[in-house]
């Protein structure tokens, strides 16, 4: 961490380097370089200002949650999409694992708690991404509906993934097989697979 | 869905502030705005709640802050950004506090409307819990040894940093370190104490 600190750092400090300040943890020569970039960035300043009273009253480094806002033009993509969610939406409500494609974080016990121990190795698994093909072959990932076409681009960043869930509705065979390759390939976690067809299954 | 490239994350990473402006200018592409959220999120978090002084606020504060970069960084000729982004927390963070006293005093006026009671009340909540902790903080920090009152105050109030305090108390910077870590803990269990009584 020293040498880091010696050499002159223009940038921000990080969120991790906020909260070994307003610990008073970390080096003389962090603290040296945290202070005159303090000096020197008028934004910081305020910013550990704001933090230090906060900081004094809860003894907690609160962070803005880590949420990124919406714009406007994100929006307007995803109106074209709002027909076919709409439907999506109304099969989802008939499945048993509605209450589940709310959650960002899925455990599989939760997921295949209707499927009598589905896979026991699997119930303690926990991912980001949980793949649903409905019925008339819609796709979803997690809430959101997903363009064949965009499958293969597709996917969540997160480093504790352990797992991508596929649970497939559709009676089409062919048509599920493609999708769930298309899955395997972009991603290096297991990919587990719930189909009420023993076909599928087996894949 | 957003499709997501990691490579293209990555050069975004790597580019400084000002020309993620300026590629913003010729692209529009929103995941620049996310970028500046991932290196600015904490700070102007920070300056936030220096204006708001509840966290909470200060986190719907932030997220409307940077909604507005959208247009905002389009619309401004930025050289440097972040004295600009300052100005734009500063003035949205004011802006909002104006807002909030005029919705205040008309709450205050039409106390029968049941949805506009309901959030004063949550509002007043809020501002008697800083009010106590507040007046618990000013009689906690009396009862701490001189040492670490002196760093407590310098350090957390009057917002000296560690070697403005070395020069002021002619401590080592050791010693202002453990003062103001030993006194941050103490007053914790001093205000506790204090809220508990009361």
């Amino acid at each position: 961490m020293d040498t880091k600190y010696i050499e002159e750092n223009t940038n921000c400090p990080s969120a991790k380097e906020y909260k070994l300040y307003l610990n008073g943890k970390g080096s003389d020569s962090f603290i040296a370089w945290f202070e005159t970039h303090l000096k020197n960035c008028e934004l910081c300043n305020e910013a550990i200002e704001g933090y230090k009273l906060n900081h004094l009253l809860t003894n907690k480094f609160d962070l803005a949650k880590s949420v990124k806002p919406i714009n406007n033009s994100s929006l307007k993509r995803v109106i074209p999409y709002a027909a076919a969610v709409a439907v999506l939406f109304a099969i989802i409500l008939a499945s048993p694992v509605k209450e589940h494609l709310f959650k960002n974080n899925y455990l599989a016990e939760d997921i295949f708690a209707v499927q009598n121990n589905y896979n026991k190795k699997l119930m303690h698994k926990s991912t980001a991404e949980y793949w649903y093909i409905s019925e008339s072959d819609n796709i979803s990932l997690n809430d959101q509906f997903i363009s064949k076409d965009d499958i293969e681009a597709t996917r969540v960043l997160d480093s504790n993934n352990e797992v991508v869930f596929v649970q497939v509705e559709s009676n089409s065979i062919e048509t599920t097989q493609a999708v769930i390759s298309k899955i395997k390939e972009n991603h290096s976690v297991p990919v587990y697979t719930y189909s009420k067809h023993k076909g599928l299954k087996k894949n | 869905m957003r499709i997501i490239s990691r490579k293209y994350q990555k050069q975004l990473a790597g580019k400084k502030d000002h020309d993620l402006v300026l590629l913003y200018k010729q692209n529009n592409d929103p995941e620049i705005v996310g970028e500046l959220y991932n290196r600015y999120h904490h700070i102007s978090f920070g300056v936030c709640l220096k204006y708001m002084k509840n966290p909470d606020i200060a986190n719907d504060t932030l997220l409307e802050i940077f909604s507005t970069l959208y247009d905002l960084l389009g619309k401004y000729e930025i050289s440097d950004f972040k004295n600009w982004f300052l100005t734009v927390c500063r003035n949205h963070c004011l802006k909002q506090l104006k807002k909030d006293s005029k919705e205040a005093s008309y709450t205050e006026s039409s106390e029968n409307n049941a949805k506009y009671f309901m959030e004063y009340e949550s509002q007043k909540d809020h501002s008697n819990t800083r009010e106590k902790q507040l007046t618990a903080l000013e009689q906690a920090i009396t009862m701490l040894k001189p040492e670490q009152k002196q760093c407590v105050e310098l350090f957390f109030i009057e917002n000296k940093s560690y070697f403005e305090i070395v020069d002021i108390t002619k401590f080592d910077l050791k010693k202002v370190k453990s003062y103001i870590q030993n006194g941050k803990r103490n007053l914790q269990i001093k205000m506790q104490d204090i809220m508990k009584e009361d």
